[in-house]
């Protein structure tokens, strides 16, 4: 009912009520219930007025919201329609009750055609069963999402791919009376998400390939799999692998073909597509962007002398990406397709694929690491080779050095072995000691001295073997061989702790590196010479003794004789007792100068030092020959220049006397024999020379060897003895002296010594 | 010529027959001998010798065993004492003085300076 009519209505009842109050009124004026009904009318129909104002007002306010609610709907329905997603409204049979603008472009057809048509009739055949089963699902009230089915408007139009959203549609009793149908077209989206899996399948294959080519190291097998992969990948008919040459011309050196018929390999080209700015022929920052698409020619032989000319393919297109190792221009990786054989899926356009040309790029890419890698390989393996060469050489020599090594070690051990035979074989004992004083080595000797076998001694202490009263004897001169001096010495030593025998030790220190070591311990059983020397002297005392007596009384009973003392003698006789009397003073000489020398050797004469001085020394000795001198008719020119020393004055005086008498000897009459001395830094030399015959070289050093002379009938010719210079070496020597002599034949000779100061 | 009497105490005769012609041939000198060592200590002490020649290496008693026997005697102890001696077996100068022994005559001597050798010694 419309609110006007209500109104109407009301003020029509009003007005009636007034009527009948009027009439009311008029029938009786005066009375109370009727005035009281009449107030009450009045009030109600106030009341009625306000309800009505009210009324109105609700009713203003609806048609508000009624108009609010239509251009709301209207927004919606316009929104319904212009969604970019289809929407249908279908029955519980999938019959279209409604359909937005979308969905009638969606489905091709217009929206009247649309209503009432089952849904199942845009769904291709094949898809019709899930479809139907899909219905039923949704009547069993089962919730469906995401589903995506096949749409096939009609048998011109090609099918798309939606995915749907299904709602309910209810009635008031909340019963399912049809389904919301949400369609989107999601075939865009299924080629982008073909499109993307194909990329990231090329790149999946770039990346094998890249794999592929990567696991050999052989430069050869690189490529091949190269081109042989790339081939496959981009389905060309031809990849070829092109190196470049000094001379700028380029070498297939790897190919894949398609029908299996290479002939670029091997061959060298002159380059048609060697690019300007590749001329620098080091490598761009960005590799990415340097292939080139070369539609309508090639490159020719080199060898091709008919035609300089490029040989025009129209019907061909290449895909040529430069291959860079380290940074600068290697090769070329080039793609080689015919139009006519461009797969179906592909455009028909010489244009290459913006992908294939990113995979071509790509592929230069990895071949130019890989080949760099070769080449590194390959250098390495050189490398490797000549270093296995050298090392080889090496190893041989090693072994060489080895064998000899061990030659040695046997010769050394042969020899070792030898030392310790011979050092057991040895009546001497031999030993090392270390600087803690223990035995390191000892040979046999050792053990049948001390009675301890060698394994005993082995690093027991000195004092263990030697036993406390020897180690006592000698501690101090093992103190001195350990301190870096080697040592002399002789001792008794008890013979397997019995018999006292004479023994002659020699320590003699090693060291390393200025460190002592230890010292080798010499000892030399010497008591038999020690005996027999004994011997000697005493026999030589003996002898000398029992000779001097008859001598001193034939040599003094000729003396008288000769002196005239006992009567004069007859001419004949007179000089056989003369004879008798000089050989006789020669047998004494002679006696006297054995027992000298051999007190001199034994070491009986000890050096008595005392302070004295050259002038003395010289003088004495001059004067005590100035009578032979004399009688020769040789002047003794001596220096008179004291200079103090000190030393043994009458072995010095013997020496001295010695020389001169030589001097006087050998030295032509009324010539002059010189004596001097002279202070030296570190000495006194004494000399003595003459002016005699000389002495040759070759006899310099042999005449103070003991019976020794330049002419074997000195002794007898000019009375010597032959010993005499042999005395004299004694002496010096024994005072730390040296003696020579210099000379030259036919001038004189000088006799030389020295003393210390 | 002062004369004097010398003891040679000596074991070998030829030695003393030709110490008593050196010394008894020119010189008014006269030369007792005697063998030994003890027979040298005897004859000393009963002829009183101006001088003793004596040597060294004797049997049983040699010359320093001697020349203590002699110096122990009062009568003899004043008696010079010159040592006849092979040349090595002479003690120092110094040592021999200090002894008492007025000096040393080496052999072989030479007989004709003997009597010279022997009054230098002994200062006559």
């Amino acid at each position: 009912m419309d609110i006007k009519d209500f109104e109407q209505k009301i003020e029509k009842a009003q007005a009636r009520l007034e009527n009948w109050l009027q009439k009311l009124m008029e029938v009786s004026p005066n009375s109370e219930r009727l005035s009281e009904a009449t107030e009450e009318i009045m009030v109600g129909l106030e009341e009625l007025q306000v309800a009505t104002e009210e009324l109105y007002h609700q009713q203003e306010q609806l048609e508000t919201a009624n108009r609010e609610a239509e251009a709301e709907r209207q927004r919606y329905l316009e929104l319904f329609d212009y969604a970019p997603d289809g929407y249908l409204i279908t029955n519980r049979w999938g019959i279209i009750q409604e359909a937005n603008l979308t969905a009638t472009e969606m489905l091709n057809r217009r929206q009247d055609h649309l209503v009432g048509k089952p849904l199942s009739i845009f769904i291709p055949e094949t898809e019709r069963r899930p479809f139907y089963f899909l219905l039923h699902r949704l009547r069993q009230q089962e919730t469906i999402a995401g589903v995506e089915i096949e749409i096939q408007p009609s048998n011109h139009c090609a099918a798309f791919t939606a995915a749907i959203s299904i709602a309910f549609v209810r009635d008031e009793q909340d019963r399912i009376v049809g389904f919301r149908w949400l369609l989107r077209d999601i075939s865009e989206l299924r080629k982008a998400q073909i499109e993307n899996q194909r990329q990231q399948e090329r790149s999946q294959l770039i990346a094998e390939i890249a794999l592929k080519i990567r696991q050999s190291w052989q430069l050869e097998a690189i490529l091949q799999t190269a081109v042989t992969e790339s081939q496959k990948l981009l389905q060309t008919e031809r990849v070829v692998i092109f190196q470049l040459e000094s001379d700028n011309t380029v070498t297939a050196i790897a190919e894949a073909s398609s029908k299996d018929n290479s002939c670029f390999s091997g061959q060298n080209f002159i380059c048609g597509f060697l690019p300007a700015e590749h001329s620098s022929l080091s490598k761009p920052q960005n590799n990415f962007g340097l292939s080139q698409v070369i539609p309508g020619y090639y490159f020719k032989l080199t060898n091709q002398t008919q035609s300089t000319e490029t040989i025009p393919q129209p019907e061909i297109t290449n895909l040529i990406a430069p291959i860079y190792v380290r940074q600068k221009l290697w090769g070329f990786l080039a793609f080689h397709r015919c139009q006519q054989q461009l797969p179906n899926s592909l455009p028909p356009s010489p244009q290459w694929q913006e992908f294939e040309i990113e995979v071509c790029e790509q592929l230069a890419d990895q071949i130019g690491i890989a080949v760099s890698h070769a080449e590194f390989i390959l250098n390495m393996e050189q490398l490797v080779a000549t270093r296995t060469e050298e090392l080889r050489a090496s190893n041989l020599k090693l072994q060489q050095e080895i064998e000899e090594r061990l030659r040695l070690e046997e010769s050394l051990r042969q020899s070792k072995n030898g030392v310790y035979l011979i050092a057991d074989s040895l009546p001497i004992l031999i030993a090392y000691v270390n600087n803690q004083q223990h035995f390191h080595f000892s040979n046999k000797a050792y053990e049948l001295w001390f009675g301890k076998s060698v394994k005993e001694i082995y690093r027991s202490h000195l004092q263990e073997v030697l036993g406390e009263t020897i180690y006592g004897q000698i501690e101090d001169k093992v103190d001195t061989v350990l301190s870096g001096q080697d040592v002399v010495f002789e001792m008794q030593l008890p013979y397997r702790n019995a018999d006292l025998r004479w023994v002659n030790i020699n320590f003699i220190h090693h060291h390393v590196d200025q460190k002592v070591q230890g010292f080798f311990a010499l000892i030399e059983d010497i008591n038999e010479r020690k005996e027999i020397e004994q011997m000697k002297d005493e026999f030589v005392s003996v002898v000398s003794h029992e000779l001097r007596t008859p001598l001193t009384s034939i040599h003094g009973s000729l003396r008288l004789l000769n002196a005239g003392k006992m009567g004069s003698l007859e001419g004949k006789s007179q000089q056989l007792v003369e004879l008798a009397e000089k050989n006789t003073d020669r047998l004494v000489r002679l006696v006297n100068d054995i027992l000298d020398l051999q007190r001199l050797d034994s070491g009986k004469t000890t050096i008595k030092k005392q302070p004295c001085n050259t002038a003395d020394l010289i003088s004495t000795a001059a004067e005590t020959m100035q009578e032979m001198a004399r009688q020769q008719s040789i002047n003794i020119e001596y220096d008179p220049t004291s200079i103090p020393l000190v030393a043994d004055p009458d072995c010095i005086l013997q020496t001295l006397t010695n020389l001169i008498g030589n001097a006087i000897k050998f030295s032509d009459p009324n010539s002059s024999i010189t004596i001097q001395a002279t202070e030296r830094i570190q000495d006194i030399l004494f000399q003595v020379g003459d002016r005699g015959r000389g002495i040759p070289a070759n006899k310099l050093e042999s005449i103070f060897e003991r019976f020794q002379q330049v002419d074997v009938s000195d002794a007898r010719q000019k009375q010597g003895t032959g010993l005499g210079l042999s005395i004299c070496r004694q002496i010096v020597e024994l005072h730390q002296g040296k003696i020579w002599v210099e000379s030259i034949v036919g001038e004189g000779s000088t006799f030389y010594f020295t003393l210390p100061k | 010529m002062v004369h004097k009497r010398i003891l040679i105490i000596e074991d070998e005769e030829s030695i003393q027959i030709l110490v008593k012609l050196a010394l008894e041939m020119n010189s008014n000198w006269e030369v007792i001998t005697a063998s030994d060592g003890k027979e040298g200590i005897a004859t000393a002490a009963t002829e009183v010798p101006d001088a003793i020649l004596l040597d060294v290496m004797m049997p049983e008693m040699d010359g320093f065993t001697t020349f203590e026997n002699l110096q122990a005697n009062s009568i003899t102890e004043s008696i010079p004492v010159i040592l006849l001696t092979t040349k090595f077996q002479s003690t120092e100068p110094k040592q021999l003085q200090q002894l008492g022994i007025k000096g040393l005559i080496p052999k072989p001597f030479d007989p004709v300076t003997l009597e010279n050798n022997i009054s230098q010694i002994l200062g006559w």
